[in-house]
């Protein structure tokens, strides 16, 4: 069952990681659609784990998502390749990619961790007042 | 872009998703360890993968469709940079020269192994 739903899952990141590097340009050949996807991927994902570790998302839907969807969705495999021909166009540009990459994947995770527990910890004033 | 290019990248995608969770598993039920191996491998042999793909069928043969199927589909999907992210920063919260010795090792390692797929 585990392995049907990553298929769905996986084919859905798929597609999507394909529409967004159609969409977003590459300004001096620097690959922006990849950035985009990886730090949008790992603060979406950062925040789904935090989420479902203290409500009751079911085991299946976590894989399905979180290992399917945003798994597939965002790519390391392309993120080395395109480093190593930046080394050969703009070397500079691929100390800013590769290392941005790293540690903007870092930040984007911590943060969407630290925005799911401010969501589910933040008093909710207006329904508990009346 | 065509629906038959969406159709290939999505077969490949959906198999990749499958191939990480089972190779994730083969690996980290072999090893204990903080030092998350599975991922490690799944990346550095992905991006290996990429790199032999992208000479055979984009430079070589120029052929599109195994391309989407394999490279964007397949390899894409099979690796992760998200699942790394969030591995690398629960264990900086532990160890965070290990956090910095994972995700430094998967790109140095991956591009070593990509530079080597260009020239061999």
């Amino acid at each position: 069952m585990t392995e049907l739903v990553l298929l769905v899952g996986g084919a859905i990141g798929g597609v999507l990681r394909l529409l967004v590097e159609q969409v977003m340009p590459t300004p001096d050949q620097f690959p922006l659609g990849t950035l985009c996807i990886n730090l949008g991927g790992s603060l979406v994902l950062g925040f789904f784990y935090a989420l479902a570790d203290r409500r009751n998302i079911s085991p299946l839907f976590r894989s399905a998502f979180g290992t399917g969807v945003i798994g597939a969705f965002t790519t390391f495999s392309t993120f080395v390749l395109e480093t190593t021909d930046l080394v050969e166009i703009h070397w500079w540009m691929a100390v800013v990619y590769g290392i941005g990459s790293l540690f903007g994947g870092l930040v984007c995770a911590a943060g969407g961790e630290r925005l799911a527990v401010w969501l589910l910890e933040r008093p909710l004033t207006e329904g508990r007042a009346r | 872009m065509t629906a038959g290019v969406m159709g290939l990248v999505s077969a490949g995608a959906a198999v990749g998703a499958v191939a990480r969770y089972r190779v994730g598993r083969f690996v980290t039920q072999r090893v204990t360890s903080d030092f998350p191996w599975g991922t490690w491998v799944i990346n550095v042999l992905g991006t290996l993968l990429l790199g032999i793909f992208y000479q055979e069928l984009d430079v070589l043969h120029a052929d599109a469709s195994a391309w989407a199927l394999l490279g964007t589909g397949f390899c894409g999907a099979f690796t992760t940079f998200s699942t790394m992210s969030v591995e690398a920063i629960a264990l900086f919260r532990r160890r965070p020269s290990m956090c910095i010795a994972y995700v430094g090792s998967s790109l140095l390692v991956g591009m070593a192994l990509a530079w080597i797929t260009q020239w061999v």
